[in-house]
């Protein structure tokens, strides 16, 4: 466990995403993990504003996560892998929640968990620059059949009558 | 494993096909570990879409071994398809917030990446997702990084990486910003694909339960082993003790 929630739902996802970290992204992982709780609790209040921002917490909490991810790459002076972003914005999501939770401002459902993590996966994405219209042209040019063989050619092809 | 490296989406001056489905695979991967692990058949079968669309290989590596063998049995009991439920709760509004919101996060220790982790330059099309990079040395990264600090409307919402992510504000909704996702299933032609997809986290699913179900079969199997052995070895400990047959016998 990295982070500091307690609620037993947030701590089983916590640990299943986990498991997909590389190991050897495992302790870049750590350490961005430890710089944002630093950041998230070194100055309360920031997290407050963040978190209470709207009525909408799941989505204060996944774009707050996403937030963060971005903050700490930025401050890591671009050394921070790219690739743990996901992971680590998810586990800045529960330790959100798990706070949110702790305050009494809201009960940790799956339900909610869900929706934070489709705002915390949107900010993510949106923070890399990708668009829903980048997303469709992706989708669009994957689903593009491949070009046709080109004919035989060479002896056999020009016996055949190309 | 899933989280496999991902191109330099932040140094990059433009944001390429390959890079948006690579993201795409880990947006999925995550998305299908949480709906495993809650349970939530909506958000594993988006996920699971989202993977299928990014690469195979992430979506697979985001489905096994993410949730409780409870969960994966239910799953797969209630039969799993990915465009059913997923086209019947599509959304299709993107809302963008235009607004901006100020963050600041005091100074945080530099920290360098691990040495010897490679960050693929150019992520390859379909399939290699969830695998291992290829040897390929990334270009450094470029310190001006450049490009609009706020949100100009819907079609141009970040179009490279902030420079200044606290005053990031990117608020479309999840649903709605999948919404590309939702009308790529639900298109007719995607179809097969889709159905595909969702045989492949249905079979996941049961390939987990199946799997948990050898596992404790087994575990009963190796219980049973060494009761046996206990039982043997107290047996033999009575026979040869002082007060056994054997010792009865030679006296």
């Amino acid at each position: 466990m990295l982070g500091k929630t307690t609620n037993p739902l947030l701590q089983q996802t916590e640990q299943a995403i986990l498991q997909k970290v590389k190991p050897e992204l495992k302790l870049p992982l750590e350490r961005t993990v430890t710089a944002g709780l630093q950041v998230m609790y070194g100055k309360p209040e920031v997290l407050i504003q963040q978190l209470a921002k709207s009525e909408d917490f799941a989505h204060n909490v996944g774009e707050g996560a996403a937030k963060l991810v971005g903050v700490l790459y930025g401050q890591s002076k671009k050394t921070m892998p790219v690739s743990i972003a996901f992971p680590a914005a998810t586990i800045f999501m529960c330790e959100g929640l798990d706070f949110l939770e702790k305050a009494g401002k809201l009960k940790v459902t799956p339900e909610l968990l869900a929706e934070a993590t489709q705002d915390m996966a949107a900010s993510v994405l949106q923070l890399f620059g990708i668009t829903p219209d980048k997303m469709r042209e992706a989708m669009a040019q994957k689903g593009q059949q491949p070009p046709a063989a080109p004919p035989a050619q060479g002896i056999v092809g020009a016996a055949q009558g190309a | 494993m899933a989280f496999a490296a991902v191109a330099t989406l932040f140094a990059a001056t433009t944001v390429t096909v390959p890079m948006v489905l690579a993201a795409m695979a880990q947006v999925g991967t995550v998305m299908s570990v949480v709906g495993l692990v809650t349970g939530n058949k909506d958000l594993a079968k988006l996920g699971g879409a989202i993977g299928l669309v990014g690469g195979v290989g992430g979506l697979i590596a985001g489905a096994a071994s993410a949730a409780s063998s409870g969960v994966a049995g239910n799953l797969a009991q209630e039969g799993f398809r990915a465009g059913e439920s997923l086209a019947q709760n599509a959304a299709t509004d993107v809302t963008i917030d235009a607004g901006a919101a100020g963050l600041t996060a005091p100074e945080v220790t530099n920290f360098a990446a691990t040495p010897g982790i490679s960050e693929a330059q150019a992520v390859p099309d379909v399939g290699n997702v969830g695998m291992s990079p290829p040897p390929n040395t990334p270009a450094p990264l470029p310190t001006d990084v450049a490009g609009p600090t706020t949100v100009t409307g819907p079609k141009d919402v970040g179009a490279r990486f902030t420079t200044n992510p606290a005053a990031f504000t990117g608020s479309a909704k999840g649903r709605g910003f999948f919404s590309g996702v939702f009308d790529y299933i639900k298109d007719p032609a995607n179809k097969e694909m889709v159905n595909m997809g969702g045989k492949v986290i249905g079979g996941a699913f049961e390939g987990m339960q199946r799997a948990d179900e050898f596992n404790r079969t087994q575990g009963l199997r190796e219980n049973e082993f060494a009761y046996r052995q206990a039982q043997d070895a107290n047996v033999r400990q009575q026979n040869t003790s002082r007060s056994g047959i054997i010792q009865r016998a030679r006296a």
